[in-house]
């Protein structure tokens, strides 16, 4: 329960193709971790796996129905998104931000603000319920949109809802290296406990050291697929990213790491954009 | 590490209860209940033939008895055919304009969107104006079916028009932009209004002096026929608020983010749309152009209670009628016998009010 596929989609608005023919699957209890260069098409999937914007070929389905099909309420039951820079111009204290979470009547949230709580607690925000949402950093404002996708879900858990998915457009954007860690941590908990989790990244080490399965997207198409240590090495780096830099392994237990090149270290030369000035 | 783990384990997360804040200001609610019950009663009370409040129960007993006091007579006339007429569509108007605002800053999830700043006032004004200066020839002849729901049906469709047209623009590329929305609105304000104008320049004398009259606002023509006519359209927006007011709150995160709390975005914008220009079209036809009250009241609420709809909403039209009425009091009051028209001293008092707002705390909204 919660699995997303998507099967040949392709995503077309304005005249241009954002993402062609794109097959993928959301396995449930796993960190599926899109990466690609800007304008890849990643945050383009991500809308189309959450069922905001249609596929115009191709198609997404949850559990086998199709993702355009379900009702806005029946979507939100099932998966919360946390979008990239949600913004909010109202002055809400952050309680009541979370609780929005549960805004669809019927999730019945007013009854049991201990979900909303809890949700603020995981995210590390615990005490911060009566505080202005205004006045808060850009961090600790993406973390309390975090909480508040958590306060979505458990709360139509709560009337028997399973098989959910969480989608993150770059959660991790505004955070310091140890609230990144927390955030990951969170949603590795979260898919140890069954649900679907997405998340869009831009720190490739972030995405190498959390992720189950590693979706690699460039120019609108999937480049490979796979656990981070078989998708990442520098020629993929390379061809994707046109950046040149190096992917490593820890002694201890082989894990992947990604170093940006030095300019004294020039192996190998970069096709064009990434091109690192020429040292001596 | 196991500090971070401890920090996320979703068991930890059995976090203090208490702290966990309930709807704001929910006191706010009962105070303005009570402003619009004293500026009522000295509605009723205050005018040229005053009626004192010692009297005023009686000469309403005396009404609904069969007793027949002559001495009453006189008071009791005024009372019922104009006083009360007069307090009931000044609740309604202000109710509902208000109400209106408060529903489209959150729609348009900017704090400046009142019906009247993007224009949709102006459009009201356009078809009512027209319908009263040009009802009598043969290219609106037509409108005499809808009877005295003439005006109040052009302005109904004047404000619609108004903002359909907003949307269509302001939500080119599919997603809504506020910018071109506010801007837009300024301009289908000012082509409004030149054509208001126009239609200005063509009357004769009398036409005239309505049409200036009724750009100000007034309720001194106030009738049970024009509370009749506005009753259903404020009604309905009463009747839809409340089942809108956590699809509001989704809206100030985002259309997008509505969406994804489960709201059914497009349904919900064409509900608010359309009864917010049905009310305002609505109070625009029988009290003309009642400005500052969508704007102002709804950041009042705000200030009051935070910007969660359920509290917005019932206080907004609360206080928007208790503001109207009390408005209306005053402008009976400042130059008796004589009136000032209601616009004058909304803008007189509103545009400081406001001013002292933006100043002071800050509007909320503007970061």
């Amino acid at each position: 329960m919660g699995a997303i596929e998507l099967r040949g989609v392709t995503v077309e608005r304005g005249g241009r193709t954002l993402i062609a023919d794109v097959d993928m699957t959301l396995a449930p209890g796993r960190m599926t971790v899109l990466i690609g260069p800007n304008g890849a098409g990643k945050s383009t999937a991500l809308k189309v796996a959450s069922g905001v914007w249609p596929a115009t070929k191709g198609s997404a389905a949850l559990d086998s129905q199709d993702i355009a099909k379900l009702k806005p309420r029946e979507l939100a039951e099932r998966r919360a998104l946390v979008a990239q820079g949600a913004s909010l111009g109202f002055p809400f204290t952050v309680g009541e931000v979370v609780m929005l979470g549960a805004t669809v009547p019927g999730f019945g949230l007013d009854s049991s603000p201990e979900i909303a709580t809890g949700a603020l607690a995981a995210v590390g925000l615990t005490g911060f319920e009566a505080r202005n949402y205004l006045e808060l950093s850009g961090g600790e404002r993406q973390r309390v949109h975090i909480a508040r996708a958590l306060c979505q879900l458990r709360a139509a858990r709560r009337h028997g809802t399973t098989g959910q998915v969480i989608l993150l457009d770059e959660p991790t954007a505004s955070l310091d290296p140890a609230q990144q860690t927390m955030v990951m941590a969170l949603c590795r908990s979260l898919a140890s406990a069954g649900l679907t989790v997405v998340l869009v990244l831009h720190d490739l080490n972030l995405a190498a050291a959390w992720a189950d399965t590693l979706v690699v997207l460039a120019k609108g198409r999937v480049r490979a697929i796979g656990s981070p240590r078989e998708v990442l090495t520098d020629e993929l780096l390379r061809s994707v990213y046109d950046w040149p830099a190096r992917v490593n392994a820890t002694p201890r237990d082989g894990e992947v790491f990604v170093l940006p090149h030095h300019a004294r270290d020039m192996s190998f030369e970069p096709s064009g954009a990434g091109r690192v000035p020429q040292g001596e | 590490m196991n500090r971070v783990d401890r920090r996320i384990d979703p068991a930890a997360s059995v976090a203090p209860l208490a702290s966990m804040p309930k709807l704001r200001g929910r006191w706010v609610l009962p105070v303005a209940g009570v402003a619009l019950l004293i500026v009522g009663i000295a509605s009723l009370a205050i005018g040229p033939t005053g009626i004192s409040l010692n009297a005023l129960p009686r000469v309403v007993m005396a009404k609904f008895s069969e007793i027949d006091d002559p001495s009453l007579r006189r008071e009791q006339l005024v009372l019922f055919g104009i006083r009360l007429p007069r307090l009931l569509l000044g609740a309604f108007v202000g109710g509902a304009l208000a109400l209106a605002g408060a529903m489209m800053q959150g729609l348009f999830r900017n704090p400046l969107a009142d019906p009247g700043l993007i224009g949709v006032s102006s459009g009201a004004a356009l078809a009512a104006v027209a319908t009263i200066a040009l009802g009598a020839t043969p290219a609106l002849a037509w409108m005499k079916i809808f009877g005295f729901y003439a005006l109040p049906v052009a302005a109904f469709v004047g404000g619609l028009v108004t903002s359909l047209a907003l949307l269509w623009i302001a939500n080119r590329g599919g997603a809504l932009s506020v910018a071109t929305l506010l801007l837009s609105g300024v301009a289908i304000a000012a082509i409004a209004g030149a054509l208001t104008g126009l239609i200005a320049y063509v009357s004769d004398d009398r036409e005239l002096r309505d049409l200036t009259l009724w750009s100000m606002g007034s309720l001194s023509g106030s009738s049970w026929t024009k509370v009749i006519a506005v009753l259903p359209f404020a009604a309905v927006l009463a009747v839809v608020a409340p089942s809108l007011t956590r699809a509001l709150n989704g809206f100030l995160l985002g259309e997008a983010e509505a969406y994804h709390l489960g709201i059914a975005v497009e349904p919900v914008k064409r509900v608010i749309v359309v009864t917010t220009a049905a009310a305002v079209g609505a109070a625009v036809a029988v009290a003309g152009i009642v400005g500052f009250v969508g704007l102002v009241v709804p950041h009042f609420a705000r200030l009051m209670t935070g910007p969660d709809h359920r509290m917005v909403l019932p206080l907004s039209a609360v206080l928007g009628a208790a503001l109207v009425v009390g408005a209306d009091v005053v402008a009976r009051i400042v130059v008796a016998p004589a009136e000032l028209p209601l616009g004058i001293v909304m803008a007189a008092v509103g545009g400081p009010v406001f001013l002292h707002l933006v100043l002071s705390r800050g509007v909320a909204g503007a970061e």
